[in-house]
């Protein structure tokens, strides 16, 4: 997709189909073999800074090299130039914005693994939460208990900068949002949940309408009634909030 | 979580009709759809002015049995 849209969008004349698809073609060859050993020097878990380095070292100038060798050797062919020289001339001067670029790559992974941006590393949490809990009068089947126990964690720091987030979106004030946590909160309570359970209902309820984000905001702050397809896209927030959602749940089976 | 969040729209007669049981929603979607009323009903609106706590406790009431819960209305 980015190769079609160097190739496309505001280039400079009209390329013709074999050149968009050759650069489609080069990137995707240049990333997967630029990944191979990406993979084999990172391994799973976060890495250190130092893994992350030695890794950029050896990945940034593979990658350069493949990618510009490819349209060097295109370019080359094409005009009947030789190769080593158009790589020379027209690529060489261009290697240290790939290793600019790849230095950046390696400062991004290491915030976001050390939750820097206020990543899902803050989430992890102590408590368990059965959502299944039946209210007193009730009995719940222990499958539908199964199905519905799930295990996160929770801590205030996501939870403001989200508050924030969902209120600019949601174009709904704190008090709101506050009120609604405060009443999820006193339900679940009296409801007979754990101390755990109901700082999960907490947090549920700070984000039961995060799927708004994929509705559009002139529908959201419509002051008139929607239309049926306006009250359609509305319908679509609490299947977007689930998926969103799906990664923080980690069922107990 | 992911759960409560897709539910909190579902309707306590809906869900009778569609399924054997209304406990197959989630305790917490049920709390939560009745806090989001409530505190949806405290608030003004474009189309009408914010109700007051007993006013809200009556459409909570009101619904009972069709829309929420009626055993967490009446906690």
């Amino acid at each position: 997709m980015s190769a079609w849209a160097q190739s496309t969008l505001f280039a400079k004349g009209h390329n013709p189909l074999h050149r968009v698809l050759f650069s489609i073609g080069s990137l995707t060859l240049t990333v997967k073999v630029a990944s191979l050993p990406l993979a084999l020097m990172m391994g799973t878990d976060a890495a250190s800074l130092a893994t992350l380095v030695r890794t950029a070292a050896v990945v940034a100038p593979l990658y350069f090299f493949i990618n510009t060798a490819l349209v060097a050797g295109a370019i080359g062919l094409s005009t009947r130039q030789p190769v080593p020289r158009v790589w020379q001339r027209n690529f060489l001067w261009s290697a240290p914005s790939y290793l600019a670029g790849a230095a950046l790559a390696a400062f991004a992974t290491a915030a976001s693994a050390r939750g820097w941006f206020g990543g899902s590393r803050c989430w992890p949490c102590r408590s368990t939460w059965s959502s299944g809990v039946t209210t007193p009068s009730s009995g719940v089947s222990a499958k539908s208990r199964r199905r519905h126990t799930a295990r996160w964690k929770c801590s205030s720091r996501p939870s403001k900068r989200l508050r924030s987030a969902i209120e600019a979106k949601a174009g709904c004030t704190p008090e709101h949002i506050r009120s609604i946590q405060h009443y999820a909160a006193t339900l679940a309570e009296a409801s007979g949940l754990s101390d755990g359970e109901v700082q999960a209902v907490r947090m549920a309820a700070l984000l039961h309408d995060i799927g708004n984000m994929a509705v559009p905001e002139h529908i959201l702050a419509k002051p008139e009634a929607l239309t049926p397809e306006e009250f359609e896209r509305v319908k679509i927030h609490t299947r977007v909030g689930a998926e969103i959602l799906r990664d923080v749940r980690s069922p107990r089976r | 979580m992911s759960e409560l969040v897709l539910c909190h729209h579902e309707r306590w007669t809906v869900w009778v009709t569609r399924r054997a049981s209304s406990e197959d929603i989630p305790l917490g979607a049920r709390i939560l759809a009745i806090a989001d009323c409530y505190s949806t009903l405290q608030s003004d609106r474009p189309y009408r002015p914010a109700r007051t706590v007993s006013e809200s406790t009556a459409v909570l009431r009101e619904f009972a049995g069709t829309s929420f819960d009626p055993a967490l209305v009446e906690c």
